[in-house]
């Protein structure tokens, strides 16, 4: 195994932990936190049915998230794999934060015990995400035709420099 | 450099700073959360005794007043504040559906929303939801106290019981919360005529 193919790997596995803690590990633990929440000196309840769903659709886009990024950072720099990767990344992150909304995690509903509710609603702030998120897929389709049109001048660049994997 | 790749810092810069504004904001929205929930001295509804008359057969000398104290201790501003209010009035109907069984009925008798100032981040604010004069109470729904309301019931003829909400904003207005209470005691009343 070459030296740059080996370091290559080494970053998809290293990103793949972070994403999976970003998008799995600390939803997870922030929800859980969430269900065991006291207002007013009350426990809240969140129903069990709401936050099975939650978890549900985070950890499916998470794993999706969390696998896509192993074979997008693990490939070489401005190649089209990496570019076609970062793209379908990219979308994927937007669905992961749509299914915060459509899970129903943007409008969580507790019962407070023996006293009322609680609503937290942060429907603006995934909003607010998913214009960047937009911002950043016009830049990852950018990528790909940019590494598409320019593939020989990339490739020369990468074989002068001797690397190959890079 | 190439010039399209140029253009790619750029925008990926402009990105950067944008998700890192975000995350911040999202980091510091969700302390502000645990620490503004987390407290049961933070919302306090009532604060203090609560202040009403309801006197149904006279509505210009009805009021309530309820103290509230609210402690802002996250890294926002709560903006957006605005409390509602509703008074339901619990009693026995005489002859509501079959003559000679009184039905136990409810009626909302009172429905009122304020909106209070912006709430500094590290500051509380005492404040007092106050309607008086007759202002929110709605007199078409009330009962007709001489014929309408069984006035032996025990241990009080008529109740009155009250639903609130408690809604704001914060973290720039990008999360918004809302805390409702159900079926809290206010008064009750043994007669308006005595």
């Amino acid at each position: 195994m070459k030296m740059g193919t080996a370091k290559n790997m080494l970053k998809g596995i290293l990103f793949t932990i972070i994403y999976f803690a970003t998008t799995m590990v600390i939803p997870y633990l922030t929800f859980t936190w969430i269900k065991n929440l006291e207002v007013m000196g009350v426990p809240i309840v969140m129903s069990q049915l709401e936050y099975e769903r939650i978890l549900f659709w985070i950890s499916a886009f998470g794993l999706l998230i969390s696998g896509c990024a192993f074979f997008n950072y693990s490939s070489p720099k401005q190649s089209i794999r990496k570019a076609v990767f970062a793209l379908i990344q990219i979308i994927l992150n937007s669905l992961y934060i749509w299914s915060y909304k459509f899970s129903g995690a943007t409008e969580v509903h507790f019962e407070i015990l023996s006293v009322g509710a609680l609503s937290i609603d942060f429907q603006q702030m995934i909003i607010l995400y998913m214009g960047i998120y937009f911002l950043t897929i016009i830049l990852k389709g950018y990528d790909l035709i940019d590494f598409t049109v320019n593939r020989h001048k990339i490739r020369e660049k990468r074989y002068s420099k001797g690397g190959g994997g890079e | 450099m190439r010039p399209s790749r140029v253009f790619r810092w750029i925008v990926r810069l402009f990105l950067l700073v944008l998700t890192l504004s975000m995350t911040i904001v999202s980091a510091l929205g969700a302390m502000s959360a645990a620490l503004i929930l987390g407290d049961p001295n933070n919302i306090k509804i009532p604060s203090g005794p609560i202040q009403s008359n309801f006197t149904i057969t006279d509505v210009n000398s009805m009021y309530l007043r309820v103290p509230f104290n609210i402690t802002n201790a996250g890294y926002f501003d709560l903006t957006n504040l605005k409390i509602d209010f509703k008074v339901l009035m619990v009693y026995d109907h005489v002859n509501l559906t079959t003559p000679g069984v009184n039905t136990t009925t409810s009626a909302l008798i009172f429905d009122k929303s304020i909106n209070f100032p912006t709430i500094l981040h590290k500051t509380s604010y005492n404040g007092l939801f106050n309607a008086s004069s007759g202002d929110g109470f709605i007199v078409s729904n009330f009962p007709n106290a001489t014929i309408d309301i069984d006035w032996t019931k025990t241990p009080y003829p008529v109740e009155f019981y009250s639903n609130f909400s408690l809604s704001a904003s914060y973290s720039l207005d990008l999360i918004s919360f809302k805390v409702d209470a159900f079926n809290v005691s206010v008064g009750h009343l043994n007669s308006p005529f005595g």
